[in-house]
């Protein structure tokens, strides 16, 4: 009974870990594909970019690793500030989703493979600042290096949620989404605000590439399946609904360690799939969205 | 059609005259890349030819009825799976093989597109994204079955009987008669009622139906064709490869085909064809970038998109369009306008 419970103890805290990843990765994804409508196929390359950087910054440069995750979000950032200035924005008139979709994949193939070329495929391990014996929480064990990573996630998450609800720069982001046009005559810059929302979301996705690089391996191909499992969790979670996409990732997170744990660890990538199908068949606006635009 | 300037009527003429011409142009150019252009040129015009069958069913759907489908690779590796399963572990004949992959991804195509279709917009790209990803994964987990990711090989050539078409000079008449077959039902079918129904469906759903138009019915019907496609080039490109992984379920074959269909022209006959060769041969053309390849590759998308949004032959078209209409301005368009592809805030449909 207690192996059992031990056994069970180390999928369900693994799946946490793994869950709190996926959640941040979506947070930033439900920003840009449920408030600016881009179909964000490069959503897992600012992910893959993110860990990228901060295996330079700490591993290669030495800094200590908060200074290395802020560099790995600031950079990641600036890219995704680019990428809208030069890329979204001239597409966004096109009122449709095909078009800037396409942009994102193209950007996603270019970045992958000048990652190949600038840190080799070979997979890289970069550590965690909090390593050691596993800890007795009393109720379950575990390692610390989870317990930092669902810590720094939940730290970010709040942080996220205050910058959306509290500060003006979050709230003229809510009021453009709801009505660019409006927003505009009451003197938002609505490109501006349009880039920042990419840049943030391009940030969240890049600190998740963090936070796997702290208890898994990275490499420059690491970003596709990312890119899946944030719309998986986007779905499940509902289009632009934060609190689904925290709760989705979790319950993904969760999910696919107990599949891979109990089942066939060939199954963990395809749970995801499975649960995105039948969300879509029987609640399409998923767990908190609202019922809008989704079926006919 | 009424009120055409002469003008009009006479380029209008002479273009479908020329029409028929630049397609038997276009054939017999293939025909001769593809059986004479030595061993390895030969290989890009079989693979090149394959996609054109593809992209030609992705345009249907994509491009007449605006629904954009990111799994449609997923009846491809069906196709290629199917007829390979078929002809090597039960030692059916590869004809047999291929009309088994039709079928196979036919029904497969009506199952997805019954629970697909009823959803529009990124939720209908979302889920038709994960039905190509649980086919890849199926492919690479159901060891037993498909070998896993060590793949599949010995599949037998492209023949009957005692008939084997093994070198890509031997079988590419054939892939080649198979395309062109295909883009002609594919251009009958987009001048039919079924197509304009599409088209109509792709302008204003609902207002297709108040009309009258089985919008279902229609895309229903596009989707399992596409599907139906996909399954020919799948298993065609078994049997000239002789060897398949469940990379033919891969993400990459997606996006070759999208980038096909939007980069040649959505909605017209001849742009996924052109689009098919062109971008099959550009990675090869860029083999001179050596590691920058997929980097240049992936700029080149993001300008085409950036730059030319209506693809190669979708321009020329409107350039066309565009030059005679102030001589004309109640003219048809000789192709039919490319399907806008839906955007989210569009007025729901219930």
């Amino acid at each position: 009974m207690v192996a059992v419970f031990a056994e069970f103890s180390q999928y369900f805290g693994n799946g946490l870990a793994l869950g709190a990843i996926y959640a941040l990765m979506a947070l930033g994804l439900t920003l840009i594909f449920g408030y600016m409508n881009v179909v964000n196929f490069a959503h897992g390359e600012f992910y893959m970019v993110g860990a990228f950087f901060a295996y330079t910054f700490i591993v290669l440069a030495g800094w200590p690793f908060w200074l290395g995750l802020a560099g790995a979000a600031l950079g990641a950032a600036a890219l995704g500030l680019l990428a809208d200035r030069f890329l979204l924005r001239a597409l966004r008139r096109h009122d449709e989703i095909a078009m800037p979709m396409l942009a994102t994949i193209g950007l996603s193939i270019a970045l992958q493979n000048l990652a190949t070329i600038i840190w080799n495929p070979v997979p890289k391990t970069m550590g965690s600042p909090a390593s050691g014996d596993s800890l007795n929480l009393g109720f379950m064990r575990t390692r610390p290096q989870l317990l930092l990573v669902v810590a720094l996630a939940a730290v970010v998450i709040v942080g996220a949620h205050l910058f959306l609800n509290r500060t003006r720069a979050g709230l003229s982001m809510r009021a453009t989404f709801q009505d660019p046009a409006a927003a505009w005559l009451m003197g938002v810059n609505v490109n501006r605000v349009y880039g920042m929302t990419f840049a943030f979301g391009a940030a969240l996705a890049a600190i998740s590439g963090v936070l796997i690089a702290t208890i898994f391996q990275i490499t420059p191909a690491m970003g596709g399946l990312a890119t899946a499992k944030a719309f998986v969790v986007v779905i499940l979670g509902g289009l632009g609904s934060f609190p689904g996409a925290v709760v989705g990732g979790l319950l993904l997170g969760v999910a696919e360690s107990l599949a891979a744990g109990y089942l066939s660890s060939g199954l963990q990538d395809a749970v995801g799939l499975m649960v995105l199908v039948v969300v879509l068949m029987l609640r399409p606006q998923g767990l908190f969205g609202r019922r809008e635009v989704v079926a006919e | 059609m009424s009120g055409g300037g002469m003008s009009a009527v006479m380029s209008r003429k002479t273009l479908s005259r020329l029409r028929p011409l630049g397609f038997l142009v276009l054939l017999y150019a293939l025909w001769v890349a593809g059986t004479k252009g030595g061993p390895y040129l030969d290989q890009v015009v079989v693979l090149a030819t394959i996609y054109v069958i593809m992209a030609a069913g992705l345009n249907l759907l994509l491009g007449y009825s605006g629904l954009l489908s990111l799994g449609h690779q997923g009846f491809y590796g069906l196709g290629a799976y199917t007829t390979a399963l078929l002809t090597v572990n039960a030692g059916l004949p590869m004809p047999v093989g291929v009309a088994a992959a039709i079928v196979v991804a036919a029904l497969f195509g009506w199952l997805v597109g019954k629970i697909t279709l009823r959803l529009r917009t990124a939720f209908f790209v979302i889920a038709t994204f994960a039905f190509g990803q649980i086919g890849y994964q199926v492919a690479l987990n159901w060891v037993s079955l498909t070998g896993g990711p060590a793949g599949f090989g010995q599949i037998p050539p492209i023949g009957a009987g005692s008939v084997k078409l093994i070198s890509p000079e031997e079988a590419y008449p054939v892939v080649l008669v198979v395309a062109a077959i295909t883009v002609y039902v594919v251009a009958r079918i987009s001048h039919s009622g079924l197509g304009f129904g599409l088209r109509a469906m792709a302008e204003n759903e609902n207002l297709a139906r108040a009309v009258g138009i089985d919008t279902a019915r229609g895309a229903n019907l596009a989707f399992v064709t596409g599907a139906a496609l996909a399954g020919v080039a799948g298993s065609l490109y078994a049997h000239t490869v002789g060897f398949i992984s469940p990379e033919v379920f891969g993400f990459p074959i997606m996006i070759n085909t999208l980038l096909m269909v939007i980069g040649g022209g959505l909605g017209t006959i001849a742009g996924p064809v052109i689009g098919a060769v062109a971008f099959t041969a550009l990675p090869e053309v860029l083999r001179f970038g050596d590691q920058w390849r997929l980097v240049i590759y992936g700029v080149l998308l993001v300008l085409l998109v950036r730059f030319l949004p209506r693809g190669l032959w979708g321009s020329v078209v409107a350039a066309v369009r565009e030059r005679r209409r102030p001589a004309d301005a109640d003219d048809e368009p000789e192709e039919p306008e490319p399907a806008p592809v839906r955007h989210t805030e569009e007025e729901p449909v219930r």
